[in-house]
């Protein structure tokens, strides 16, 4: 078993997680990186449309330079950096944290004076939405949709709906398109934010029609999806659209696991852990950031909320 | 493990690989016979078992009948059926509460009467049922305490009788569907399906919902079946913590709607709630609906102090195969020599599926099968080992003799790449039969983090192409051409 010592162990090299890394490493930190993937940058990888604003660096990046600014960075800085490893349990004794890690070699254990949990959040499922009916092949999350179409170059369907109310469902939706899978619709329950203009000007050049102040109630079909039932919510009338595929793209909720073992507190009104505005929880020390921190529908308000409350 | 080919002839013919299905060919497989199952799915428990509760039951309220002895049976079996086949089962126990007074008066009459017909239970103030159960309601008074009641897995119950089945020489054929039979003199001579005919005398119908047409295949028409849809609700595993054993109200008015049911605990210590019982329109139909869902919650919620429904994270309902007349399991042979029915098996059905079968061989015996027993049959079957109940020392072992044991493909449920490899090589061919096999899948994500590289495991692993790849067998593929 490998034992790796560091001052602060941040877990989940993402988008976040790697940009406060490589932050405390340039304020003096002794940090070391873990990523469960082969490779770094997280959502990141799997977009192209979508712009990340960090307001500190004053700067906008498509996500592929994103992340080639973050590796670079990382190597710059000569950033320990321990990728295709899995945290998967926590614990504390009285003077450090110990986080244990599996790879292809064994178990690693990581003892930290300080920990930031950057492990993400995953997308609501249509059970999150209480979106009911059956429950046949053809529901995807939205970055579930591009992993695979992006793995797989193959199409996930032929005509398809997007339910989303934010800038990330516009690029699912234009990605699909391009992917050959026919969006007929993307539908837009209530807009969480100001969506991106350009993003929307792309969406309506493409053909795809936006529908506002629409939400989709049930799933259709045995084996693969045959229709959804739709609500109006202005109207108040129902209606229903002739699809293979639906694509649900409604923001995300904070991946959790990790918390349960040491206990760290949670809302469970909000479900997301208990923070302070510095971004510690309920364990001293333990610091918890990005789309872990908190029910986000916006990448970059996670993104910029973290490195104001961590970097600063 | 299992095959796509049907075999010309065999001894006897089992119908449907359900976990009933399943635990006959176990249970047979004990014999010097020549025994083929038939399953119409890409696998085995995807009908009636997979859309159950998981609850090992200590009794049911109808003793007289024939799963009320059953169950009874069943119950004090799963200890040593569990250790057998290597599948997870949980003691945790029921407590049947009592809210108001008039439950309490109930609950006196019921805690004798079911003394008297000899079930093990406890007597639990409200004192001593705070201190076990923190957030039970304060309305509390008193409670039943059953410590027999238990849960297991039912897919991984039906898969492990199915595996010990094949490794003591039964052959599982999927992909197969029942079509009719070849009756001469009211004697059963074959089986015909949609890939050929299998001669043979004898045939067992373990069909679930669909035990009934295949009576009427054999122009047996004489029961009719009445389809009872149950609607099971899960949380998020985090709320695991908030009780411990299985709850349900002490029943006054058995209003058939919201009939039966308990808050409950999967046998990993997840929140499961349900299920409900309504009738289904046909026996396709597992829709959920948010009445189903409202009602679930209403009803049990007022159990707990405090409870977070806002946590759901997965619902899915199944069909009972009711009989109407006699709201019972149908077991025993017909007017058709040669054809046994283990049919209409309602709950709780998982729980006595060992009875069933061991009754099912009495069954063929007394009706002239010459039994004679093997000398090898092995008992047991391992199941699929994973890092999950393994502390740091054993996963790095693990790891070291497998280093598939160090990838972690399903975060939620911590499933690494080498139990989804062990799955594939056991005959998963599907996405849902790698769910079913290792959990991958099944946490509150839903396979939204893990679907890409299970696909790619797959892919990889049997040289499948991308278009044959579903969910749950043809029709179900997540890539669609054209
Ligand atoms: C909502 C619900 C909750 C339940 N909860 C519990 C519980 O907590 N505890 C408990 O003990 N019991 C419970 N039960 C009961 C239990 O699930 C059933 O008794 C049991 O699963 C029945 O198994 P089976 O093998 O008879 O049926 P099935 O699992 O349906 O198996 C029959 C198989 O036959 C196949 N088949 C059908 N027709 C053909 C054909 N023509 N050709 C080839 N194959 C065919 C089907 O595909 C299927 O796989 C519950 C049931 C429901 C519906």
């Amino acid at each position: 078993m490998e034992i790796v010592e560091t001052d602060t162990l941040v877990i989940g090299s993402g988008m976040c997680g790697s940009f406060i890394g490589i932050g405390l490493r340039e304020r003096g930190f002794r940090v070391s990186l873990v990523e469960m993937n082969r490779e770094i940058g997280g959502l990141a990888k799997l977009l192209r449309y979508y712009k990340i604003k960090i307001e500190e660096l004053g700067e906008e990046f498509y996500p592929g330079d994103y992340v080639s600014y973050l590796k670079n960075r990382i190597m710059e800085l000569g950033i320990p950096l321990y990728t295709s490893t899995s945290i998967i349990d926590l614990l504390q004794s009285n003077k450090y944290f110990i986080a244990i890690g599996v790879n292809r070699r064994g178990v690693i254990e990581y003892k930290a004076r300080r920990i930031i949990i950057a492990v993400g959040g995953r997308e609501r499922t249509q059970y999150d939405l209480l979106i009911t009916g059956t429950r046949p092949a053809g529901v995807f999350t939205g970055l579930l949709a591009l992993e695979l179409v992006d793995k797989f170059h193959k199409k996930i369907g032929r005509k398809g709906l997007v339910l989303t109310n934010n800038d990330l469902g516009l690029e699912v939706a234009l990605r699909l398109r391009e992917s050959g899978l026919v969006i007929e619709n993307v539908v837009v329950p209530e807009r969480s934010y100001p969506l991106s203009k350009e993003l929307l000007d792309h969406l309506s050049d493409s053909d795809i029609d936006l529908i506002e102040n629409n939400t989709v109630l049930e799933i259709d079909g045995l084996k693969r999806v045959e229709s959804v039932l739709l609500k109006d919510l202005d109207k108040d009338e129902t209606w229903r659209a002739k699809v293979d595929t639906l694509v649900i793209s409604m923001g995300f909720l904070p991946s959790i696991e990790l918390l349960r073992g040491l206990e760290i507190k949670i809302d469970y009104e909000t479900k997301a852990p208990v923070l302070t505005s510095r971004l510690e929880s309920s364990i001293p020390n333990i610091f918890i950031c990005g789309l872990a921190a908190k029910p986000y529908n916006d990448l970059n308000m996670a993104l910029n909320d973290s490195i104001r409350a961590l970097l600063h | 493990m299992f095959i796509d080919k049907l075999p010309e002839k065999a001894d006897v013919v089992i119908i449907g690989c359900g976990v009933i299905g399943c635990a006959i060919a176990r249970e047979l497989s004990k014999y010097k016979l020549n025994i083929v199952a038939i399953e119409k799915e890409a696998d085995v428990g995807w009908g009636v078992t997979k859309g159950n509760m998981g609850v090992v039951h200590p009794f049911v309220p109808q003793f007289g009948k024939i799963k009320g002895k059953m169950v009874i049976e069943g119950n004090r079996k799963f200890d040593e059926i569990s250790h057998e086949l290597d599948v997870p089962f949980r003691r945790y126990g029921l407590l049947i509460v009592a809210l108001t007074f008039i439950q309490l008066l109930a609950m006196i009459v019921a805690y004798f009467y079911l003394k008297l017909k000899g079930i093990t239970l406890r007597w639990v103030w409200r004192r001593k049922l705070r201190e076990i159960e923190p957030y039970i309601s304060r309305k509390a008074k008193a409670a039943l305490f059953v410590p027999t009641a238990g849960a297991t897995d039912p897919v991984k119950l039906a898969i492990a009788y199915a595996e010990s089945a094949v490794e003591n020489g039964v052959k599982i054929v999927t992909n197969t569907r029942v079509v009719g039979f070849d009756i001469v003199d009211k004697s059963i001579k074959g089986v015909i399906t949609d890939k050929g005919r299998i001669e043979t005398n004898w045939v067992i119908n373990a069909a679930g919902v669909f035990s009934d047409e295949i009576e009427k295949l054999a122009g047996i028409t004489k029961r009719k079946m009445w389809h009872g849809k149950g609607v099971m609700v899960i949380f998020d595993p985090i709320l695991g913590d908030m009780y411990h054993h299985f709850i349900a109200p002490m029943p006054i008015k058995l209003d058939p709607r919201t009939k039966g049911g308990a808050i409950g605990l999967t046998v990993d210590g997840i929140p499961i709630w349900g299920p409900n019982l309504i009738e289904a329109k046909d026996k396709f139909d597992t829709r959920v609906s948010r009445e189903d869902i409202e009602l679930i919650i209403r009803k049990f919620k007022p159990l707990l102090r405090i409870f977070h429904d806002n946590w759901i994270i997965k619902y899915y309902a199944g069909i009972r195969p009711v009989d109407e007349t006699s709201w019972d399991f149908v077991i025993g042979p017909t007017e058709i020599r040669g054809f046994i029915n283990a049919s209409y098996i309602l709950s709780p059905g998982l729980t006595a599926s060992q009875v069933i079968a061991e009754k099912v061989i009495e069954v063929l015996e007394s009706e002239g099968l010459r039994l004679k027993a093997k000398e090898n049959f092995n008992p047991y079957r391992k199941g699929i080992r994973s890092i999950r109940e393994l502390d740091i020392n054993e996963i790095d072992k693990l790891i070291h003799e497998n280093n598939d044991y160090g990838e972690i493909i399903c975060p939620c449920n911590k499933v690494t790449k080498a139990e989804i490899i062990e799955a594939i090589r056991r005959g998963a061919r599907t996405i849902d039969s790698i769910k079913f096999r290792t959990g991958a899948g099944m946490g509150p994500c839903q396979g939204s983090r893990c679907l890409a590289r299970i696909i790619e495991i797959l892919v990889q692993e049997t040289g499948m192409k991308l278009s044959k790849v579903s969910m749950k067998g043809g029709g179900s593929e997540i890539f669609l051409e054209g």
